[in-house]
């Protein structure tokens, strides 16, 4: 899984809570898959590291959105991840894994430098929302490595643009995934360089007519899912 | 069994005097179980690789349909088009690790066909023996 | 007559291609396999030389029909037996393997030309620690035949990873088929 240095919004997972409450302005940084001790040592390397950032981080709380969030490679499978914010990966063998994922235990120089550079980029719309479409269809570049933590509702958006372009309302009705998530999909693909966009002329029709096209393939997974126990 | 230099030059041999003696042969191919060919008479030495694949696949999966359906051992697979023919069948003596394949015109007579290809077959099993 | 789609299994020998049919399929798999005369028999005891086949029963949704093609360049006509009804393609790579990344570029050579449209999943199998050169390397050749695929950690005698593969595969059926109205057959894009 490949580190995301970039924001493309923020994500909802179960997350550490802090007995003091974070400036509404703090950014902030979730975890996945670490043990309680290695969550109160990254409470404590934050309090350590305030001092050298230009903008207040905390730990998310609860169910606080996310602007970055570390996950534990080695905890097996990767657990779902609400691919809303940057992700970045830890383990105890960072080499194993693609260039940018963190030692684990984090170390300090690693996650100020994580902090710093994602707490310098200044802000605009697009990096803590969804970016807002112009009239554009998308293709899918490549399959991005970090993409095989993302939910599968991500997989279905990458899947519907790998070779033919889509507007975000021709992705929705072939997928049936949320426009909001699809913004946000595209929006992390095209941090990932992994988009190519066509901005469309104004007039250009949209065939979003496509909404009952793949009932049948649909029917077809969801029996695979049932036979092999996949099923939603 | 051994593959040398000797032997081979005995199967080229063995595979011209079928091209001579069975009339509408165009082409015959020896080649590794695996799909390499080993000696051919085939005329597009691009089509050679193809040619040696086709038969060990051939082969192959005559072998398996037989053993599924309970038909004992493979004797030969035999294609037949309305512009050829083509017979394939497993080297005896070589432990499975050769396979002579051989195509033939629209008009040549079956039979003889067959008849040459186990011919050849067999000469081929006592070179490399 | 219930409908019948194919899935299609490719890569070098010894990549796993049996194994995973083996593990999936409810009949005794059809396996069209030879003891190798090459250098391969160094590494491998045998290799398929035909095809490898079995099914997957999806009750009034018809049957899987699991194929397993041999990778090497010589047996690219044999695509040809599993073209109709193609649904999707397994990329298997044996990740353990010195020359794992050839063996993928050999299999591409062989193959990208007719699955390029198809969905397609890349699994790097036997080895839960990859090289990270070797993920580099495969995505190169993926981007140099003009391939989007995924490319996933797997061993093909773990279920859970065949699920998952199937999950990421089927994915990619449902959501990038569109369907052309005169044939009532399905073009992938």
């Amino acid at each position: 899984m490949q580190t995301l240095r970039s924001g493309a919004g923020r994500a909802g997972p179960r997350t550490e809570t802090m007995a003091n409450p974070a400036p509404s302005s703090a950014l902030r940084i979730a975890c996945q898959g670490l043990a309680d001790d290695e969550i109160a040592a990254l409470r404590r390397l934050l309090g350590l590291l305030q001092s050298h950032l230009s903008r207040p981080w905390a730990l998310a709380r609860g169910s606080e959105p996310a602007d970055v969030v570390v996950v534990n490679l080695d905890a097996g499978r990767a657990p779902p991840v609400n691919a809303n914010a940057a992700v970045v990966g830890c383990s105890t063998k960072p080499r194993q894994h693609p260039e940018g994922t963190l030692y684990r235990p984090i170390r300090a120089y690693q996650l100020l430098s994580l902090l710093s550079e994602f707490g310098s980029r200044p802000a605009a719309p697009e990096t803590v929302r969804p970016a807002q479409e112009q009239a554009c269809r998308y293709r899918l570049k490549h399959w991005p490595a970090q993409a095989m933590n993302w939910a599968p509702d991500w997989w279905a958006v990458m899947a519907a643009i790998r070779g033919v372009q889509r507007t975000p309302e021709e992705i929705v009705a072939q997928t049936g995934v949320p426009v909001e998530t699809v913004r946000l999909c595209l929006a992390q693909l095209a941090r990932s360089d992994a988009l190519e966009r066509e901005v469309l002329a104004a007039s250009a029709p949209s065939d979003a007519a496509a909404a009952n096209v793949n009932t049948r393939w649909r029917a077809l997974t969801r029996r695979v899912g049932q036979v092999l126990g996949f099923a939603r | 069994m051994a593959l040398t230099k000797a032997s081979k030059e005995a199967c080229e041999t063995a595979l011209d005097e079928l091209l001579a003696r069975c009339d509408g042969v165009s082409a015959v191919m020896l080649a590794f179980r695996d799909g390499r060919p080993y000696a051919d008479r085939v005329r597009d030495a691009a089509a050679r690789g193809k040619f040696a694949a086709m038969s060990s696949s051939l082969v192959a999966l005559g072998q398996s349909v037989l053993r599924e359906l309970g038909g004992g051992v493979l004797d030969h697979v035999l294609v037949e088009g309305n512009d050829g023919k083509f017979v394939v069948a497993s080297v005896p003596g070589s432990g499975g690790l050769l396979v002579i394949a051989v195509l033939a015109q629209r008009d040549a007579r079956l039979g003889l066909v067959l008849g040459h290809t186990k011919t050849c077959a067999l000469s081929i099993s006592t070179a490399i023996t | 007559m219930s409908a019948s789609y194919k899935l299609l299994f490719i890569g070098e020998p010894g990549a796993g291609k049996t194994t995973c049919i083996e593990s999936l399929s409810e009949i005794s798999p059809l396996v069209t396999d030879v003891r190798c005369t090459d250098d391969l028999a160094q590494v491998k005891e045998s290799t398929t030389v035909a095809f490898d086949y079995g099914e997957l029963s999806l009750g009034d949704q018809g049957r899987l029909l699991l194929y397993g093609l041999p990778g090497q360049g010589r047996f690219s006509f044999m695509f040809d037996v599993v073209r109709e009804n193609l649904l999707g393609v397994i990329l298997l790579v044996d990740a353990a393997s010195a020359t794992a990344a050839d063996g993928l570029g050999e299999t591409l050579d062989t193959y990208a030309a007719a699955i390029r449209e198809l969905p397609c999943v890349v699994a790097l199998n036997k080895n839960d620690s990859p090289p990270p050169t070797l993920l580099a390397d495969c995505e190169a050749l993926l981007r140099k035949h003009g391939m989007v695929a995924p490319i996933l950690l797997a061993d093909a005698r773990r279920r859970e990873d065949l699920v998952r593969m199937f999950r990421l595969l089927f994915t990619m059926i449902e959501n990038g088929a569109e369907p052309i109205a005169a044939t009532g057959g399905m073009a992938w894009h």
